[in-house]
């Protein structure tokens, strides 16, 4: 980025989707259009979005589904993750499993095609080598229920929204899919403190969590 | 197209949207005169693309192209047909309208002006990459344009700009 570039891109009108409130009724809108235009009610299905430092992540959250590991993981995910990490929750609804896959992009846009595979490698070794189990252990139930409330918070004007407008409300959202959302926002720091966030990079991840009633292993 | 390949294409494309919502939003917010507008025409888009679905290309990343480039063209028509208000877009609309203002400073100002000062192609050009955040490759999709020919045109533009905002740098004159 040369110094016109930097003062052309300072310059910019601010984006109306940065602002949380805006970009979250981006999506409703989305979802309500997509509604009228498939004739179908959402079924119990969460989609987030995520923008860090120049990377997006998308998070898709699949309700009711069993959770197994290995090869029938990649049939509900779409891809073929690097790394994937599973935990047990024991939350208010009862117990829940919750996976977390990702796999890590280049992104050819603002470095050159050889430094975006450049950083997209060693942020594939840093993928596959972290020990996600750690990561992730530290997330308490108390976090999960803070971020549910808080959730539940940001929804609130959607669905109201809904109800005076008619529009179809915004698919309801489990603890296990916030919990879900905690693990992914675990991976996304490790990324960032390891300096992994940079142009050139893009992380996807998808997440699923399922009921377990035997009680799981934690 | 059979049953099933459509009920993917739409999969895609719903998770195409969600996933381009908020950047949609930032794209037709600078593109359009007022805040509020900007509800009209994401509406519109996502109406646009489902009636197109057919034309999504299968690549994610030229998909996400090809969905800018009908929020382009559905901005093209807002200037020319009255767009469709539903409780709930014009509900966004009335959001839209509390959002603070922008207030830029001198400088943004004239490098504003400095760009609507450009032919309009080439405008336009910079605002995808600089502003937007695409390659110069991706604009052209966006566009619908030859790669070639978006380079030379950003080219042109950045010449051009340089020109008229050399005083401008906050360091002093830009290099040339």
């Amino acid at each position: 980025m040369d110094d016109l570039d930097e003062l052309v891109r300072g310059a910019a009108p601010r984006g109306l989707g940065d602002e949380t409130g805006a970009a979250d009724r981006a999506r409703f809108l989305a979802q309500t259009v997509a509604i009228e235009s498939k004739g179908v009610r959402p079924g119990n299905r969460l989609r987030k979005v995520f923008a860090g430092f120049a990377i997006g992540i998308g998070i898709v959250g699949i309700g009711v589904t069993a959770a197994t590991a290995g090869p029938s993981m990649l049939a509900w995910v779409g891809w073929a993750p690097e790394a994937a990490v599973q935990r047990s929750f024991s939350i208010v609804e009862g117990d829940t499993t919750c996976q977390v896959v990702a796999r890590v992009l280049p992104e050819y846009r603002n470095v050159s095609d050889a430094e975006a595979d450049r950083r997209t490698a060693e942020a594939r070794v840093f993928l596959t080598q972290l020990d996600w189990d750690r990561a992730v252990e530290s997330i308490t139930i108390a976090e999960v229920d803070a971020a549910y409330a808080r959730e539940q918070e940001r929804r609130a004007p959607l669905i109201a929204e809904a109800e005076s407008t008619g529009a179809t409300p915004p698919p309801a959202v489990s603890r296990g899919l916030v919990a879900a959302d905690l693990m992914a926002e675990r991976i996304q720091s490790a990324f960032h403190d390891g300096g992994y966030l940079r142009q050139g990079t893009s992380l996807e991840m998808a997440a699923e969590c399922a009921g377990t009633p035997d009680g799981g292993a934690r | 197209m059979t049953a099933s390949r459509r009920d993917a294409r739409h999969v895609r494309l719903e998770a195409l949207h969600q996933a381009n919502a908020a950047d949609l939003l930032s794209f037709i917010g600078r593109r359009v005169r007022t805040p509020a507008d900007a509800a009209d025409v994401l509406s519109e888009t996502f109406v646009v693309a489902w009636r197109r679905v057919d034309r999504m290309p299968l690549d994610p990343e030229r998909a996400r192209m090809w969905l800018f480039g009908v929020a382009r063209r559905t901005l093209a028509n807002l200037h020319r047909s009255t767009a469709r208000r539903d409780a709930l877009t014009a509900r966004f609309g009335e959001y839209l309208r509390t959002l603070p203002p922008d207030e830029p400073d001198d400088v943004s100002l004239e490098v504003r002006s400095a760009i609507a000062d450009l032919p309009d192609d080439q405008a336009e050009i910079v605002r995808l990459v600089l502003w937007d955040g695409f390659a110069v490759i991706e604009a052209a999709q966006v566009l619908g344009i030859r790669e070639s020919t978006a380079r030379g045109r950003y080219q042109r533009a950045r010449l051009r700009l340089r020109e008229a905002l050399g005083h401008t740098a906050p360091t002093g004159a830009l290099r040339s």
